[in-house]
């Protein structure tokens, strides 16, 4: 696996960003909805405004996540391509290796 | 008894609605920590530096503002045990019904009166006993 580029890191960066900034919108909504539900006196609009924190809580939860992934993903790619480097030989150089042999023996 | 329960609750209500409020506002300051981080990988020229940027967006993700938006549903949860048990009163079916008129808003005994006033002139006229009138004699004359 080839290791990230610069790019790719700033692209992912800039994602993230973006997901962050949406959060914050989502947040603000929280808040309405939270003194909305100080202020609400029946129990049933009670009910409906907890519904709809839960959901928005879920889409932020949904976004980091998304985030964490991405992140994750990039990680895996760069480990994965130093553990190439830290590497020897090849599975592919180690059975030539060993053809040689046999034809020695052989 | 049930009125110490009912404030408990209600202190109880306050205090889970004014934690949600606190975790929201450190959800908001980590979320701003974090863009400050992306925007910072866009100036970096270093693959490894940003990369470790990144890592740490990702660490302050999973630790800090996944943990406060399972802090704030239980601050939820609270939330609403508390007021199931703290019912505010509404207007009553029977007040909807038969509404008081204007005069007697506020006036609980006068009010009652009113009802007993109503109720009597539905009941049936009564009916005048009959007067005896005793012969003294000097009807005949």
């Amino acid at each position: 696996m080839s290791k990230p580029t610069l790019e790719h890191l700033k692209m992912v960066a800039s994602i993230i960003e973006f997901r962050c900034n949406n959060i914050k919108k989502v947040k603000e909504l929280l808040e309405l909805d939270i003194a909305n539900l100080y202020s609400s006196r029946s129990q049933k609009i009670r009910d409906k405004i907890c519904m709809d924190i839960y959901t928005k809580l879920e889409y932020i939860e949904i976004l980091l996540s998304k985030n964490v992934d991405d992140i994750m993903s990039l990680e895996i790619m760069d480990i994965d391509s130093n553990s190439e480097k830290d590497k020897p030989f090849k599975l592919s150089d180690l059975l030539k290796e060993e053809e040689k042999y046999t034809d020695y023996i052989q | 008894m049930k009125y110490s329960k009912d404030k408990y609750l209600k202190a109880n209500i306050e205090l889970s609605l004014s934690n949600t409020k606190i975790i929201l506002n450190s959800i908001d300051s980590n979320i701003d920590s974090i863009i400050e981080i992306t925007q910072k990988v866009q100036t970096i020229d270093d693959t490894n530096k940003s990369m470790m940027c990144l890592l740490k967006v990702k660490d302050m993700s999973l630790e800090s503002v996944i943990e406060k938006c399972n802090m704030l549903k239980a601050a939820l949860d609270r939330f609403t045990i508390a007021s199931e048990d703290v019912l505010i009163p509404t207007r009553t079916k029977y007040e909807m019904l038969h509404p008081i008129p204007k005069e007697l808003k506020g006036r609980g005994i006068e009010f009652k009166r009113f009802r007993e006033k109503i109720s009597k002139h539905n009941m049936p006229p009564m009916i005048a006993p009959p007067v005896i009138i005793e012969d003294d004699g000097d009807l005949d004359e």
